[in-house]
């Protein structure tokens, strides 16, 4: 897990490189974000199978429920801060 | 887009660093052995035994091939909102917002509530209602077409994924043995993402811009029900191959065991 989180630190910070120093370059950006996608699919395997090592299994419910939870208020608070200070929504 | 890259790179950091700095008291040490690691395998045979975990237990079987179907049809619903709310409802990005808004708000509702209740020890229940459920908001959406219907609709969508979801993989979490979770976990998040491009072009092929008249489109969104209540009748034991003896049913939670019987929800 720690590892698919470094690979994916350092593809979106390429990502933001590569779009400052040469533009938009849709290929590149498409490798950077298919590699973040592809450390991501390690990611959730090994995200489900680290909870129940980590706490009682009658907790298990609760904390699946504060996670997901919280994983899609941020989304939504995280994709209309986005939204909403881009600047093709001026 | 180059401060969100760079916020975004952060944020994985910090995650990094944060599950680094994670002790582990593994449960193994709290309950016994059954949590005891045993030795890396190569790839393709982790792959193999995962495969061969999931044909050995025909509960888990069933439900990750019906929660692959689940998200076939829900993709092709939530990904083309866009299109229903531009295309269908004939209105702007603030509305599209809010519908998709709702799904989040539901969702988080539906996810915090299963720790609340009995959910798990009714997972065969809870997974064939919150799915048979999931069909009225869905054909709501096409019969009576609306922004409040719309957000209404998505809102409960959100709150049965959110519920069924957590339950799904709570139930997951507490029946497959500790050394098989994440072979188990890998086979569904590949059975997951494989079907995912399909529904995709399903979704495309069913979206306003084909040009099909505007009933005709309503109509053909409609996924069937997503989930079989013919599902119910199997049994959650199965048998650890790796270990050739089979695998005893795991508690879930303090005086309950796992019913036969039942079973449980997609992510």
């Amino acid at each position: 897990m720690v590892l698919s989180d470094v690979v994916r630190a350092a593809s979106w910070a390429a990502i933001a490189l590569i779009l400052w120093t040469l533009g938009l370059s849709l290929p590149l950006v498409l490798i950077g974000v298919g590699v973040a996608a592809a450390f991501l699919a390690l990611f959730y395997p090994a995200e489900r199978a680290l909870l129940p090592q980590l706490i009682h299994e009658e907790e298990i419910p609760t904390a699946n429920g504060i996670l997901l939870s919280t994983n899609q208020i941020v989304g939504f608070v995280a994709t209309s801060t986005g939204g909403t200070s881009s600047p093709r929504s001026a | 887009m180059i401060p969100a890259g760079l916020f975004n790179s952060s944020t994985f950091v910090v995650s990094a660093l944060l599950r680094a700095s994670i002790a582990f008291p593994l449960r193994g040490s709290l309950h016994g052995p059954e949590a005891t690691p045993v030795p890396t395998e190569p790839f393709w045979p982790s792959v193999r035994a995962g495969f061969a975990y999931l044909r050995s237990n025909v509960a888990l079987l069933q439900l990750t091939i019906s929660a692959t179907f689940m998200n076939f049809f829900l993709s092709i619903v939530l990904s083309f909102l866009v299109a229903y709310v531009v295309g269908e409802l004939g209105v702007g990005s603030v509305v599209y917002g809010l519908v998709l808004g709702s799904f989040s708000i539901g969702f988080a509702v539906g996810a915090v509530l299963v720790g609340r209740t009995a959910a798990v020890r009714h997972m065969g229940k809870v997974w064939v209602i919150t799915g048979a459920a999931t069909a009225v908001p869905i054909a709501a959406l096409v019969l009576f077409p609306g922004p409040v219907v719309a957000f209404g609709s998505v809102l409960a969508i959100g709150i049965l994924m959110g519920y069924g979801g957590v339950t799904w993989r709570s139930g997951a979490q507490l029946i497959v043995p500790g050394e098989m979770q994440g072979r188990y976990f890998g086979v569904d998040q590949l059975g997951s993402i494989a079907i995912l491009p399909l529904a995709q072009i399903s979704g495309f092929f069913s979206s306003p811009s084909t040009g099909s008249s505007r009933r005709t489109r309503s109509w053909r969104r409609v996924p069937p029900p997503p989930a079989s209540g013919s599902a119910c009748s199997v049994r959650c034991g199965g048998s650890d191959t790796r270990r050739g003896r089979p695998e005893p049913a795991r508690t879930l939670g303090p005086g309950h065991r796992a019913e036969a019987g039942e079973r449980f929800l997609p992510p």
